[in-house]
């Protein structure tokens, strides 16, 4: 897979800053197919959710069979083999992982809406409480931004998915809003936000951003905000293409995109390695 | 796209002017007194720093020297490898008397002993210290004549020569549409080196103790245009033409090393064996063109219709003019029979004239805060073989690159906020040879 040009240092572009947006490359097995990290016989398995601790990769995903999916974890010291995996919270989908103070909240999609627990490890999750009751909500993610929560998820709206916010002024996530996400200026606008991952990160300079990464028409691109609300577009999207569920971490000068195979139903990785990796999140 | 030349350079006098002594300066002496050199140098740096100040020399002098500049330049904590700047200073100044009035001629060269010159042309999108990338990798050939017109008035100047480059690579021939082994190419390279030529003229006055100085530098750029032009048929069949007369051309206009035009005024006094110097320098910056390349495409492919897209044209990088204070001292700090020893002292402020970059570009520069120190031994032949002291002179420099942040205006830049600083560090020794 090449490598797109805006962002990529070329001659004379050493140690430039990379934030990570750019042209993943796949990481392949010896038949030369994307590798898949995490299979489970019998099982369909998507929605990746990966946070760097300690050093070690953990990723969060769903396992479902027929109607009913799990949430499972896995660790790995590379971010491309991983161990066995745990079931850490049943009846739930589309997991999401905020850490604050040592604390690990599990964010869900349910039936009934946007589900939370809490656990001291990462591991042994409780309190167990619905947090926006609310059908046809799917791939929450919440985070922490100048001062106040926010929550991304898609929602179903007249038939269609679109991604919306609800922020938390004090009175829990009580309205939304729609979020838009603009096309690249050479056409990729696959028109819908699949799957989206919502990360508060830092860029080099210390400032505070919102990064997006989600699917749509078949392949993984990013976004950006500083507000939350006014978004813009990777110019050069989409950063992998035959993809879906994309989540998106940093382990040192690399940055790796975790995501839902479409052709083996398990998880895969694509990563970008860089000279250096600029921002912190 | 990256571009990277090495150009040859014609070996003809010129006049010795703009980078990288603009960023380094020329001769240990005036880099130990931090630049502060207009109102001051007689020997050979006087080619750079004032031309008329080769009137006032005191005989037949030769200088040998070595400069060496070593930048640690970072974007965001990471080192982009900008090159050093390092290579031989030295020339030969005649100073004599026509008519009754002093006269002087030199020759100056600044030879750098990795690269001759360097052109490298980076998408504007690309970060790059854009002042320190290709500025400081050039060859400097010098000559000056300078005169004096009354008693301590002396005026100089003199012409740069260097060699813009511009080339062709024509291919013409047929090409097989759909069989390869009907295409038939042939090619041809046509380079020229042309002349470009900028002034440099200067005015020194000297009085009792105190002299001023004045020194303009034109401004100069560089230029590398670079045409590919490719016309011929293209066949299905043998003898069958899908388009009789096809032409692509791409035409790459480049004005990558830069000058700007710059004035300096300095003033010296002498306070016993005290030697205090001031410069203030203008430096048109806001004349920079873009240093990223200009491309132009054409294609005609009648009757069949095709269209490119047309290329973008490179933002104006929007820099702004500076002011340059330079100071510096020099202290005799111990003389006799067996000549002088000398210490020196001295330093600039030179902000950046790159403006902040919200959008696309990615021009990187910092203010620069420099300081040097140096020593000069004046030590005389017993031998009599030089009638004046041999000159030995030694400086350091420290130049400071502040740290400078720049933010972006689109979350989603693909190089998104950046801070950029920067050290430099630079030794410079010569040997000075008055007969």
């Amino acid at each position: 897979m090449g490598c797109a040009a805006g962002g990529d240092p070329g001659d004379g572009g050493a140690g430039l800053p990379d934030r990570g947006f750019g042209a993943y490359e796949w990481v392949v097995d010896a038949e030369d197919d994307p590798i898949t990290l995490v299979t489970v016989e019998g099982k369909r398995i998507g929605a990746p959710m990966a946070v760097v601790d300690a050093g070690r990769v953990v990723l969060y995903f769903e396992i479902c069979a027929d109607d009913r999916c799990d949430i499972g974890r896995a660790e790995s010291t590379d971010g491309i083999t991983f161990g066995t995996h745990q079931i850490v919270a049943p009846d739930l989908r589309a997991p999401y992982i905020h850490r604050d103070r040592g604390r690990w909240t599990l964010y869900g999609a349910h039936a009934d809406g946007v589900v939370r627990l809490s656990s001291a490890d990462g591991v042994d999750f409780g309190d167990r409480e619905t947090v926006l009751p609310s059908e046809g909500i799917g791939s929450p993610s919440v985070v922490a931004h100048d001062g106040v929560s926010m929550l991304f998820a898609t929602r179903v709206i007249g038939g269609g998915v679109e991604l919306a916010r609800s922020v938390d002024r004090g009175d829990g996530f009580a309205t939304w809003e729609p979020v838009e996400i603009p096309g690249t200026p050479d056409g990729w606008d696959p028109g819908e936000v699949l799957d989206p991952e919502v990360r508060a990160a830092t860029t080099a300079a210390g400032r505070a951003v919102l990064r997006l990464v989600y699917g749509g028409g078949g392949d993984i691109g990013f976004a950006a905000s500083f507000d939350g609300k006014a978004w813009s577009g990777y110019p050069f999207n989409p950063a992998l293409e035959d993809a879906a569920g994309p989540s998106n971490i940093r382990l040192g000068d690399r940055y790796y995109l975790l995501y839902a195979t479409r052709r083996r139903g398990g998880l895969g990785v694509a990563v970008r390695a860089v000279e250096n990796a600029s921002e912190r999140f | 796209m990256a571009l990277m030349a090495s150009l040859g350079m014609a070996s003809m006098p010129s006049m010795a002017s703009a980078n990288p002594l603009d960023a380094f300066g020329f001769g240990a002496r005036a880099v130990g007194m931090g630049g502060a050199a207009t109102a001051v140098s007689t020997d050979v740096a006087a080619n750079y720093y004032n031309p008329a100040g080769l009137a006032a020399g005191d005989g037949l002098r030769l200088d040998l020297g070595y400069a060496f500049v070593r930048p640690e330049m970072r974007i965001a904590g990471g080192d982009q490898n900008v090159d050093d700047s390092r290579g031989f200073q030295g020339g030969v100044a005649l100073p004599g008397e026509v008519l009754g009035r002093r006269v002087g001629f030199s020759l100056g060269l600044h030879l750098p002993d990795e690269r001759v010159s360097r052109i490298r042309a980076l998408p504007q999108r690309q970060p790059r210290w854009v002042l320190w990338d290709n500025r400081p990798q050039r060859v400097v050939i010098s000559s000056s004549l300078a005169l004096e017109v009354i008693d301590g008035l002396f005026i100089g100047g003199g012409l740069t020569y260097l060699a813009n480059t511009s080339g062709t690579l024509d291919i013409t021939g047929d090409v097989g549409l759909r069989d390869v082994e009907l295409t038939r190419l042939s090619s041809a390279v046509d380079v020229d080196l042309k002349s470009v030529r900028y002034w440099t003229v200067g005015a020194l006055y000297r009085g009792d103790g105190w002299r001023i100085g004045a020194t303009w530098r034109e401004d100069f750029s560089l230029a590398l245009d670079l045409d590919v032009r490719v016309t011929g048929r293209i066949l299905s069949r043998p003898g069958v033409e899908v388009v009789p007369e096809g032409l692509f051309l791409l035409r790459s206009i480049n004005d990558n090393l830069y000058s700007p035009q710059q004035v300096f005024i300095g003033g010296a006094v002498e306070l016993g064996d005290w030697l205090i110097a001031a410069d203030l320098g203008w430096l048109d910056w806001s004349a920079f063109p873009s240093p990223t390349a200009r491309l132009e495409l054409e294609l005609e492919l009648s009757p069949l219709s095709f269209e490119l897209p047309l290329p973008a044209e490179p933002l104006d990088p929007n820099f702004h003019d500076i002011f340059v204070p330079r100071v510096g001292v020099e202290w005799r700090a111990a003389a006799g029979e067996w000549g002088a020893f000398l210490l020196r002292g001295g330093g600039f402020y030179e902000p950046s004239p790159a403006p902040d970059q919200p959008g696309e570009t990615n021009y990187v520069d910092g203010d620069k805060l420099a300081g040097a120190l140096g020593v000069g031994l004046r030590l005389a032949d017993p031998s009599g073989v030089f009638p004046q002291p041999i000159e030995l002179d030694v400086a350091a420099q420290v130049i400071r690159v502040m740290a400078r942040t720049y933010l972006k205006d689109d979350p989603a830049d693909a190089i998104g906020d950046y801070t950029a600083d920067g050290w430099a560090y630079g030794i410079t020794a010569g040997l000075g040879l008055v007969f």
